[in-house]
């Protein structure tokens, strides 16, 4: 708890529309609170720039606790930020220093259409998760749970994948703008368990190909999309992504 | 061949072959680097060497062939993912910084298409100075065969040429230090255990290769040997 | 206000036994044949853990969905952030457990308000809950043997808690997501992210569809359907701190309210006492920590007014742990409103800790003495973590400040045993029905409910539904309701902007939010709430003469979106004060201070109460009318709490 306040310079990312330029512009907080996060930092601003009759930024966000993914800010150049493991609204301002500047974007890639200021469009996410990020079982009357004992290893791993939250960094962050770890993670948790296994071959063809067609970028192996990812997925999500797909060339067509 | 051809276009195809291809030229590079290092045991032994593979006759140019597509592929290949990087993201960041970390972005694979295109560059060049060149002729136990002795001697008693040739060698243990990690990352041969192990080899093999091929001018035109 | 049975709640439960109750109704309920499925529409409004489990299996069926998000992904949804588990009665680890005691536990943590029939009925799915949620991929934690592991949670005597990690919510709704997602790959359902709903829309008394604006766009849509179901969760950003998502909110709830359903129980909210406290002013959002924490912290503040040593410098004798000294037998497991409430209580006396006095010290000194640090870190490791990331204090050498904050809200649409409304076709699921928790809900049984009513009970009930109007007239948007509904939306809207005053919406938000806090929280008396009725009918009015809302309509505008939720906060604010007011008596997470014993423990009044309060709505200048559901407890006898 503090009581003392710091000086935030922000450039901001304004763009009215998807077919207006954009450009940084420059504000500055002059009473931010240490133990504010970056989210509220946002929301402090917002209610000035209404009491002087601005037009507030317009930014992502909802459960402010890191697992929603909702929240996709690009902070002097590095998606979420500087923390390891920490969604920007997680992020405090007592990481940063009394005077500092900070730059902030929105994701962007071609897959992300723009819609206003730092909001975009990430419903390709989505779309690749439709191409069979699932195991088809309907709602009914399926085998008892414990009927299909699965390995403490393979369930701890599958879990570690599992953990996505959907929030993009990881296509944000590539210099390529790949989506491999958001899709690499899907495919590896569902491999690591045996209700996966019927549907894998299937799975990894169509998610792989609906990464394409959203116009994600190829991955070129930086691995800085582990680097800021929130839930730290590792990049061996990707590397059991290609063994899939190697491994599925029966169902390529 | 369409099954081919949809596996090879895909995103994971093209990395996959990517890394085949590299893994292929990699092992090239190596014994290529072997066949350098016959330098130092003496003019017959690397004008043998040199003999001995043109013997291979119709082998050798399968070997040729193959090595010819491999390079080129590898190099379509990078340059179509770095153009495809481009329209993925049409709109650039006014600042973009590297997290660090579990990051791989190093100057080695953020240059890769750079020094990618100059070691295509400078193979053009150095099958020009030693593949096609007119060798003198050495003899050795009664056989007729070329001199790459005397032709390896002369071209880098030439400084300007043995600089050219050490800064071309320092860029491929550049291009190796990533493209060797990455491969195995490109063809799924990694857990997380292995990452770092694999990591710090390529970085030890991309630097054993680098020195190796920079030995040799360097030797020659401090007359070290 | 009257209160009246005049006969329009029918709760519907069936005759029979408890046990047989669910499976009598079932084989009783109509069903509609694979051609006719394909002709009906049903909206479900919200993707949380019952939209996403209802959307995906009723598209399974056969019947086209249209699924409606404000989140620009379905898997946003607030179910992600639940941490601690999902119950049910598999009775894995051999420890007694059984149906009947997960229904018993559940009701009796409901402090006999719920109705035995929906909580029997939740306790029997809830099996089939986790062999649903295995069989899409869920990746419980798991023992050695590669069979599932259970945890005790919330002070439960059987480990009936399935979990992953501390995310389950995460996982369960991914689970439901992805079954979702597989059926907008096949075309069955069709996705509206980004969508809020802002009216339902009837045609002869029945729920036909409903307006939506496109939050991108600012466009007023108009959906139809042969059925709407709300999964939209609970109300707790009333409030304005809470440890709800930011975007979680009463609209489509309350627009429903409005157009003639009713709201039960809309008092009942659940205050969690171990949350991260506040602050400051700029304070967003609260953060709840694990409850599991009670397990091995101590709670405590010291025994002086105003002592403002560093914790580890007030020595023992000065400490005042208070939970312990007034629930010996329970200590510091005790309930959670009776945890929450204690807290409030010693920091009104003015010991509580930390800048705003408006906390408690959770100490871990004493575990870490008697099992070491390195036994904690393994238990707690994470929620140290998240503890120190959120206050940058070092809990393994610090007291944890915690502070209660809002968490649940038990209250919602009033629904019959069918999931459906007062307004017939308007099916209401989840959070945002008030079914089955009664005055306080149990750890690890939110989860539970979501998934019980959208993969298990919905789909047979709204055949029953739809089965019955198979051959009701096909209505298109072009219809009439939809045109005067999509004209009430946007006039509300116009009128909003038109404002142009000098507070700004978070202004209003804060204020109600304090008077909610403040006198309809952990402790609520006559006096306070009559004085809140009219504070807050005096915040309404200036709320439409000085709000100020920035930017248009027809654009992306999170405080419009903001201000339009807010303007309905601030009238369920009032109906909850109604209620607070009118529920003579203290049950649950509902304390009135004039329904105590002698040393400060809740006085419930089976006599007068044992109830449930349903409101209706008669007109924004009239006051809502109270009708009553009567709880008969045919298979348990309520007793009193008690946790000396």
């Amino acid at each position: 708890m503090s009581d003392q306040t710091m000086t935030i310079h922000l450039k901001i990312w304004r763009q009215k529309d998807k077919n207006s330029p954009g450009k940084l512009v420059d504000y500055t907080v002059d009473d931010a609170n240490p133990d504010m996060s970056f989210l509220e930092l946002l929301d402090w601003l917002n209610e000035r720039l209404m009491n002087e009759g601005r037009e507030p930024v317009e930014f992502d966000h909802d459960c402010r606790e890191g697992i929603c993914g909702s929240c996709n800010l690009v902070l002097n150049g590095m998606a979420h930020g500087p923390m390891q493991g920490t969604a920007v609204c997680q992020l405090h301002m007592r990481k940063y220093k009394d005077g500092d500047t900070i730059v902030v974007e929105p994701w962007r890639a071609r897959a992300f259409p723009h819609i206003k200021d730092l909001v975009v469009d990430r419903s390709a996410l989505d779309r690749i998760m439709a191409a069979g990020g699932y195991i088809s079982v309907n709602t009914g009357a399926p085998a008892d749970a414990n009927a299909i004992p699965i390995n403490k290893y393979d369930a701890d791993l599958a879990f570690d994948y599992a953990a996505c939250i959907g929030c993009g960094a990881c296509v944000a962050a590539c210099p390529n703008s790949s989506a491999s770890l958001f899709t690499g993670a899907k495919i590896a948790q569902l491999a690591h368990l045996p209700q996966g296994h019927p549907e894998r071959k299937k799975r990894v063809v169509s998610m792989v190909d609906k990464m394409a067609d959203e116009g994600f970028g190829d991955c070129s192996n930086y691995a800085e999309c582990e680097a800021v990812c929130p839930a730290e997925i590792s990049i061996t999500s990707i590397a059991e992504m290609r063994r899939e797909y190697f491994k599925a060339l029966s169902e390529i067509e | 061949m369409s099954k081919a051809a949809t596996f090879l276009n895909s995103q994971v195809g093209r990395k996959i072959a990517t890394g085949v291809t590299g893994f292929g030229l990699v092992l090239f590079i190596i014994v290529h680097l072997l066949g350098n290092l016959a330098y130092f045991a003496g003019a017959e032994a690397i004008n043998t060497y040199s003999h001995t593979l043109h013997q291979l006759g119709p082998l050798l140019w399968i070997v040729r062939l193959g090595l010819l597509l491999f390079f080129v592929y590898h190099a379509w290949l990078g340059i179509s993912i770095w153009l495809e990087r481009r329209k993925a993201r049409p709109d650039k960041y006014e600042m973009y910084a590297s997290r660090g970390g579990a990051s791989r972005q190093s100057w080695s694979s953020s240059s890769m298409i750079l020094t990618g295109i100059l070691l295509l560059l400078f193979v053009i060049t150095h099958l020009n100075t030693f593949a096609f060149h007119d060798f003198e002729k050495a003899i050795h136990g009664g056989v007729e065969m070329h001199d790459v002795h005397a032709r390896l001697s002369e071209v880098f008693a030439q400084p300007i040429y043995t600089i050219y040739y050490v800064v071309i060698m320092v860029l491929l243990g550049m291009h190796l230090r990533h493209g060797v990690w990455s491969a195995f990352q490109s063809l799924g041969w990694m857990s997380s255990k292995t990452n770092p192990i694999i990591y710090s080899i390529a970085f030890v093999l991309a630097l054993i290769i680098a020195a190796g091929f920079i030995g040799l001018p360097l030797s020659i035109y401090f007359e070290l040997v | 206000m009257t209160a009246s049975n005049n006969g329009v709640l029918n709760s519907k439960v069936p005759e029979g036994n408890l046990q047989d109750k669910w499976d009598n109704h079932k084989n009783n309920l109509r069903l509609v044949n694979p051609a006719n499925k394909r002709k009906f529409t049903v909206l479900v409004v919200g993707t949380g853990l019952a939209g996403a489990s209802a959307a995906a299996s009723l598209a399974e069926l056969g019947y086209n969905v249209k699924a409606f998000t404000i989140l620009d992904s379905p898997r946003r949804a607030h179910s992600i952030a639940a941490q601690g588990g999902i119950n049910a009665a598999k009775n894995y680890p051999n420890d007694g457990d059984t149906v009947w005691r997960l229904f018993h536990d559940t009701i009796k943590g409901g402090d006999y308000r719920s109705r035995e029939a929906n909580v029997f009925r939740l306790a029997q799915v809830s099996n089939s809950i986790i062999d649903q949620c295995v069989a899409q991929g869920v990746p419980f934690a798991r023992e050695y043997g590669g069979l599932l592991d259970n945890r005790s949670f919330g002070g439960a005597q059987v480990s009936r808690t399935f979990y992953a990690r501390g995310q389950t919510g995460q996982q369960l709704l991914l689970g439901a997501y992805s079954a979702m997602m597989r059926q907008v790959h096949t075309g069955k359902i069709e996705l509206f992210p980004r969508r809020e709903m802002l009216d339902l829309v009837k045609v002869d008394g029945k729920a036909r569809g409903l307006v939506a604006r496109n939050l991108t766009t600012g466009e007023i849509e108009r959906y139809a359907g042969d059925a709407v179901l709300l999964c939209t969760g609970g109300y707790g950003n009333v409030y304005y701190l809470s440890t709800m998502a930011k975007n979680c909110n009463a609209t489509a709830v309350w627009r429903c309210y409005k157009r003639g359903a009713q709201f039960g129980n809309p008092s009942f909210t659940q205050i969690h006492p171990t949350c991260i406290p506040v602050s400051g002013k700029y304070q967003s959002k609260l953060t709840l920590m694990s409850e599991s924490l009670r397990n091995d912290g101590r709670v405590w503040v010291p025994k002086k007014k105003g002592d403002n040593r560093p914790p580890n410098e007030i020595p023992e004798e000065d400490r005042d742990y208070y939970l312990e000294r007034r629930y010996p037998s329970f200590g510091n497991l005790a309930p959670r409103d009776v945890s929450s409430r204690s807290a409030k209580y010693v920091c009104d006396e003015g010991r509580g800790v930390g800048k705003t006095g408006l906390a408690v010290y959770m100490d871990f000194a004493d575990s870490i003495k008697r099992l070491g640090v390195d036994a904690i870190k393994a238990k707690y490791g994470n929620l140290f973590a998240m503890y120190e990331k959120i206050t940058a204090e070092n809990p393994y050498e610090v007291p944890m400040r915690i502070f209660p904050a809002v968490h649940f809200t038990m209250g919602g649409l009033w629904v019959d045993y069918n999931l459906s409304s007062t307004i017939p076709g308007l099916y209401v699921l989840g959070e945002a029905n008030f079914a089955d928790h009664g005055g306080n809900r149990l750890g690890a049984s939110a989860l539970m409910q979501g998934l019980a009513d959208g993969y298990f009970v919905v789909p047979y009930t709204l055949s029953d539904y739809l089965a019955e109007n198979l051959h009701s007239e096909k209505i298109g948007t072009d219809h009439e309701a939809f045109a005067k509904a999509e004209k009430e939306t946007m006039e509300r809207i116009n009128k909003l902007l038109s404002v142009k005053g000098k507070k700004t919406v978070l202004d209003f938000h804060r204020e109600l939010g304090e008077l909610m806090w403040d006198h309809v929280g952990m402790s609520r008396n006559k006096k306070d709430l009559e004085m809140v009725i009219k504070k807050i009918t005096g915040l309404r009015e200036e709320f439409w003469k000085d709000v100020n809302i920035p930017g248009e309509n027809n654009t992306l505008n999170k405080y419009l979106e903001y201000a339009l939720r807010v303007a309905d906060y601030m009238e369920l604010g009032e109906l909850m004060a109604r209620d607070a007011l009118d529920r003579e008596e203290s049950c649950g997470g509902h304390f009135r201070e004039e329904h105590q014993t002698e040393d400060g423990e809740a006085v419930r009044d089976d006599e007068n109460f044992c109830n449930v309060s349903s409101w209706e709505y008669r007109g924004d200048d009239k006051e809502p009318v109270k009708h009553v559901e009567d709880l008969n407890f045919e298979f348990v006898t309520p007793t009193q709490r008690s946790y000396k």
